[in-house]
């Protein structure tokens, strides 16, 4: 096996910018790889946190009483939908204003409780129940204003549906280009040492003998541009978690836990394996014959 | 039981050409025996038909015992270490010196790196390359280089070694002294073919000769039969 790393890593020497390209377009295949799974890891992560939020809120009046609230969730309580209620009086509602723009001291200026309205926000055990509670809440006179956030899941699903397609479609597409290019590369490499491999085969040696140099070396371009895609995209994730961080405010998707980077590193080291491996198999595949 | 038996062998090429055609010998083991003809004649099929680079159209070639129609491709290097080949050109590594040349068929063999330094040592002494272990071809001579060839090519201590045309680039002092080392070789019990166009290089020997034609064999010369000729 040392004798055919040698000669893997001598093949790869000797014609530098053909292994070059076949590392750095695998390097973006993966960088992409590794952007869109974020992407769309995080998208869906959002989408749980809404949909695990409470997903109506009734902002009431300034005129609402404390009875006028109990009436509304005896009357939301009643459709017997309701997973849990939750009531947010004015201070309360400031409390979690200044929590959240706490380091922002502009917007906690000129901010009282009085100017925050005080809510109800409701959980349905199940997406379907929304609309009815929703209908509800709005007869209500003491209610100003109902937030119905099923339309902002069903917009967050549609564009996390949208990204995951455009991801596989991209990210396949430039995972086939990868192969091409390491099947091109490899080939030619192959066919440059024919008559060296015509005396190899003549002395006795095997097809994994041959083959074997040319597979580790198309494995060795899928684990170069897993690991450098894999760390491109992370130092820019990295760079881009502060302002992210801020945009997301509230919810809890930054930083990435580890393990998760962890365990995209490792699949697309295994799919960077299976990538060159098969790309060196196809390459060499005529002296298989 | 003979080292190399081809039986009524044929080879036909889509084209029409035909490389060997009807073609019966046997080859005891220990012989030393000459593959002659002009070019063209069948002496590389002969070579390659043994070492089943091709199938033949018909007929059945037994090397060592094994029937190489019945052979499987995986078993297809197992046979070739028991042919060692050695050619007009060399087919040397130029890229790789004296003794990587050697180690290559050493490695290809799976030896351990103490048993590969010894036996290439022993192959360096015996084709007469000590001391040129760093040298690439280009440093030697045609001689020395088809030296080297022999060397890699009695690395895995085939049964068989076929040198084809092995004196076809050497001047004759130079021929003469592989036909000498090709007969040392001989003497410790390797069967040795050797096709030559060139007669006047074993034409003090008394060598057993296979004559061919248009891939036909149209004489067995053989050693009992030279003598009374």
């Amino acid at each position: 096996m040392s004798r055919k790393l040698g000669t893997t890593l001598k093949h790869m020497r000797r014609s530098p910018y053909q292994s070059i390209a076949a590392a750095v377009l695998t390097t973006i295949t993966f960088f992409v790889v590794s952007v869109f799974a974020l992407v769309v890891m995080g998208a869906h992560g959002m989408l749980t946190y809404f949909e695990s939020r409470p997903q109506v809120t009734a902002f009431f009046k300034d005129s609402a009483t404390a009875a006028d609230v109990e009436t509304l969730k005896t009357s939301v309580s009643a459709l017997g939908t309701v997973e849990s209620m939750n009531y947010i009086s004015k201070d309360q509602a400031l409390q979690i204003y200044k929590e959240q723009n706490k380091d922002n001291p502009l917007l906690l200026e000129m901010v009282t409780a009085d100017i925050l309205p005080a809510s109800l926000e409701v959980s349905a055990k199940n997406a379907t129940d929304l609309e009815p509670i929703a209908t509800v809440m709005q007869k209500d006179t003491t209610v100003e204003e109902v937030v119905f956030q099923k339309d902002v899941v069903d917009t967050l699903t549609k564009w996390v549906n949208g990204v995951r397609i455009a991801g596989v479609v991209l990210s396949g597409l430039l995972l086939f280009a990868s192969l091409v290019t390491i099947v091109v590369i490899l080939g030619l490499k192959f066919t440059a040492r024919r008559a060296e491999i015509k005396t190899l085969s003549l002395l006795g040696a095997t097809s994994w003998y041959i083959r074997g140099p040319f597979v580790l070396e198309g494995i060795a371009y899928g684990l170069i541009g897993a690991g450098m895609g894999w760390g491109a995209a992370y130092v820019s994730l990295l760079y881009a978690t502060p302002p992210l961080a801020s945009f997301l405010q509230g919810i809890p998707l930054l930083p990435v836990p580890l393990w998760i980077m962890g365990a995209l590193l490792g699949g697309e080291l295994v799919l960077g394996i299976l990538l060159g491996g098969f790309a060196s198999m196809i390459a060499t595949r005529r002296y298989g014959r | 039981m003979s080292m190399i038996v081809f039986t009524n062998v044929t080879k036909k090429y889509g084209n029409g050409t035909v490389a060997l055609n009807d073609v019966s010998f046997a080859v005891e083991p220990g012989e030393f025996v000459i593959v002659e003809g002009a070019s063209g004649a069948g002496k590389t099929s002969v070579m390659r038909a043994m070492i089943r680079d091709f199938t033949p159209s018909s007929g059945v070639i037994e090397i060592d015992g094994i029937n190489l129609a019945t052979l499987k491709s995986r078993d297809i290097p197992l046979l070739r270490r028991k042919i060692g080949v050695v050619f007009q050109d060399f087919k040397l590594l130029m890229d790789r010196t004296v003794a990587e040349n050697i180690d290559l068929a050493l490695d290809i063999l799976g030896l351990e790196d103490e048993t590969a330094i010894k036996r290439r040592n022993e192959l360096l002494e015996l084709t007469g390359l000590s001391g040129k272990e760093s040298d690439f071809p280009v440093q030697l001579s045609g001689g020395e280089m088809q030296r080297v060839a022999i060397a890699r090519a009695l690395a895995p201590q085939p049964k068989i070694l076929f040198a084809d045309e092995p004196t076809g680039n050497l001047d004759g002092h130079t021929a003469m002294s592989i036909i000498e080392l090709l007969g040392d070789i001989n003497s410790q019990g390797t069967t040795v073919l050797m096709a030559t166009h060139d007669l006047e290089l074993i034409k003090n020997r008394k060598l057993r000769r296979l004559q061919f034609d248009k891939g036909a064999l149209v004489k067995d010369v053989g050693k009992k039969e030279h003598h009374e000729s």
